[in-house]
């Protein structure tokens, strides 16, 4: 009888989530057809300047099953076009990481919608921390926009940290490293040598269920974390 | 306030949600970053110190709620390591109703004993005053038995912090030799950290309308679910609490399976592990009886002997079983060390009163 009820309470929420969803997509649907085409370079560029301030590496963390690649691909040249030059996306199960050529087709088609003219400026490099990409040559010191995207997986979370911490444990075995320096800050190094990416300030977490599924434990130390329903909204201010 | 208030009976709502959302999936373990103490006071034009004091009302009817729900272990989050940068005022302020809320709970000892809750101090307690650190440790020390409820107090605390220890830990046993540098595991690591003796976090809760972390249980929470609650801490309800278990539980079923795909996972990482250090050791082993040959024929030569013997199998349990010894012995070690620093901060001389004099230390 309980467990009925509860189960009913549960229905109403998801329902009252359905119509809250119905509600806020749906004056977005019609307006988004006719900004669509207004979602250019100069106008991200417009928007960019009214921020007070753009963070420098911003989380993009999948927890779902299913997602769009072409959306996250114009999420990431979006956010690009905003400024933010260091961008991680992260799904547990290492999905986008296997299916990177498709991402990377889908970016520089988004590229070429959004950015059009502009789209030469901006240099996007994906690459995963399994296969790092070597240094790419002098002609993108022409470009005036350069961004990497890592893509993440489990292994990039508790397991980076277990790694580190065997790292640390043979330099202090062979004196290379005193156990008194083992201290946030000085590990903070290592973790910055293995991917090169600032901490990131914003975390867009996309899919319904309100947990990390082990993003970046170290980083994380201060990214806000901005659920679904923030993040259409947020994405909204990123468009408009 | 004491820590266990006179119990308000539950109006008959309460009883009624209560019983509803036992009949579903209750988390275990519940943490709580319990912030907006000080934007509360501002906004009823209270002093810091007061907001604090609320707070700490609230943490202990919070307590009461949790358990009449069957959470049995609640961690919070006291102080952190960062506190410290706070003016000089209120740190003092912080300390000293720290002091008097732990007098109090000493005081309160044979209450603790009644509802057998056990106190855990999280954190690296040997920053904070002399004085404190005696109070905190013999909290711990008297309540260390208790079994029906866990309450966790993070103080002087950052999950950074605690990750550099557990790492700390991990190397001086390499280091000494107890553990090698393979035997450094999610799970090892894991039971280094001060929260080692706890479940694992069901769900988060943060409180003020914040959305980060700040340095609070970031290994511990990988796996938790998040509710961000907007509401000052002083003004947490009961109703929030339940809003944030019916959070919990439409998010249940997606967490309960990353987290059995992980433990699957590390099992699968530390069998792969525990193969191929055995066909090392063996290697090592064939290249001191032969003489000549280069490392790496002999790791070929040995692998197919193995496989010819068909004794893999049965050399990896062997390994397996030598390393968990090698484990148990130095987590032994790691755990004896802090107990041991725990019973340093404890009266030389005992007390022999079964009552305290309660009027010296409630002054």
């Amino acid at each position: 009888m309980k467990a009925y009820f509860l189960r009913l309470v549960h229905y109403v929420i998801a329902l009252a989530e359905f119509l809250q969803y119905l509600v806020l997509r749906m004056p977005l649907y019609g307006l988004l057809a006719s900004i669509k085409s207004k979602t250019t370079a100069s106008t991200i560029n417009e928007d960019s300047k009214l921020l007070k301030k753009v963070p420098s590496h911003v989380g993009i963390l999948v927890a779902e099953d299913e997602f769009s690649l072409k959306d996250l691909a114009n999420v990431i040249v979006w956010s690009v076009a905003l400024g933010i030059s260091y961008i991680s996306v992260y799904d547990i199960n290492g999905e986008i990481k296997r299916n990177s050529v498709v991402l990377q087709r889908n970016i520089e088609k988004s590229k070429a919608e959004v950015l059009a003219q502009d789209q030469s400026s901006y240099d996007i490099q994906l690459f995963s921390t399994s296969q790092p990409t070597a240094e790419t040559t002098s002609s993108s010191n022409q470009k005036l926009h350069k961004a990497s995207v890592v893509l993440l997986c489990i292994e990039d979370g508790h397991h980076r940290i277990v790694n580190i911490a065997r790292h640390i444990s043979h330099m202090v075995t062979s004196g290379m490293f005193r156990q008194e320096d083992i201290v946030p800050s000085n590990v903070d190094n290592f973790f910055q040598e293995s991917l090169h990416f600032p901490d990131p300030e914003v975390c867009l977490k996309f899919g319904n269920t309100d947990c990390l599924f082990g993003y970046l434990p170290w980083q994380i130390r201060l990214t806000e974390i901005i659920g679904k329903t923030y993040a259409v909204r947020c994405i909204w201010a990123f468009e408009v | 306030m004491t820590w266990f208030p006179e119990r308000r009976r539950p109006t008959w709502l309460q009883r009624l949600c209560e019983a509803i959302l036992k009949s579903g999936p209750v988390p275990q373990h519940v943490a709580i970053i319990m912030d907006g103490n000080r934007r509360f006071a501002v906004k009823n034009s209270l002093e810091k110190c007061e907001g604090h004091v609320k707070g700490f009302d609230k943490l202990a009817e919070t307590l009461e709620w949790c358990l009449d729900l069957g959470i049995t272990e609640v961690t919070v989050y006291a102080f952190s390591i960062e506190n410290f940068k706070r003016s000089p005022d209120e740190v003092n302020g912080l300390m000293e109703l720290s002091r008097q809320k732990f007098a109090k709970l000493l005081e309160e000892r044979n209450l603790i004993q009644e509802q057998e809750v056990c106190v855990r101090i999280i954190g690296d307690i040997s920053l904070l005053p002399r004085d404190l650190q005696e109070l905190l440790a013999e909290a711990v020390n008297i309540s260390a038995n208790n079994k029906r409820a866990v309450l966790n107090v993070c103080f002087a605390y950052t999950a950074r912090d605690d990750m550099c220890n557990a790492m700390r830990e991990l190397s001086i046993g390499v280091k000494d030799g107890l553990i090698r540098e393979s035997d450094i595991s999610e799970n090892m690591l894991e039971k280094c950290l001060y929260t080692s003796h706890s479940r694992s976090v069901d769900l988060l809760i943060r409180t003020s309308g914040e959305v980060r972390l700040s340095d609070f249980l970031l290994w511990e929470s990988a796996y938790s679910c998040l509710a961000f609650v907007k509401v000052l801490w002083p003004e947490f309800s009961v109703w929030h609490l339940y809003a944030a278990i019916l959070h919990y539980q439409r998010n249940y079923n997606k967490i309960q399976i990353a987290r059995q795909n992980l433990m699957i996972e590390r099992e699968r990482l530390q069998r792969e592990s525990d193969h191929l250090c055995m066909l090392e050791e063996e290697a090592e082993a064939c290249s001191k009886l032969e003489t000549p040959p280069s490392s790496k024929q002999s790791v070929a030569a040995v692998n197919s002997n193995i496989t010819q013997n068909k004794n893999a199998q049965a050399l990896v349990q062997q390994y397996a079983k030598a390393r968990k010894e090698r484990e148990k012995e130095f987590l032994a070690s790691v755990y004896k060390k802090r107990s041991d620093f725990i019973t340093s901060l404890l009266p030389k001389h005992p007390v022999m009163m079964t009552k305290p004099p309660a009027t010296l230390i409630s002054s």
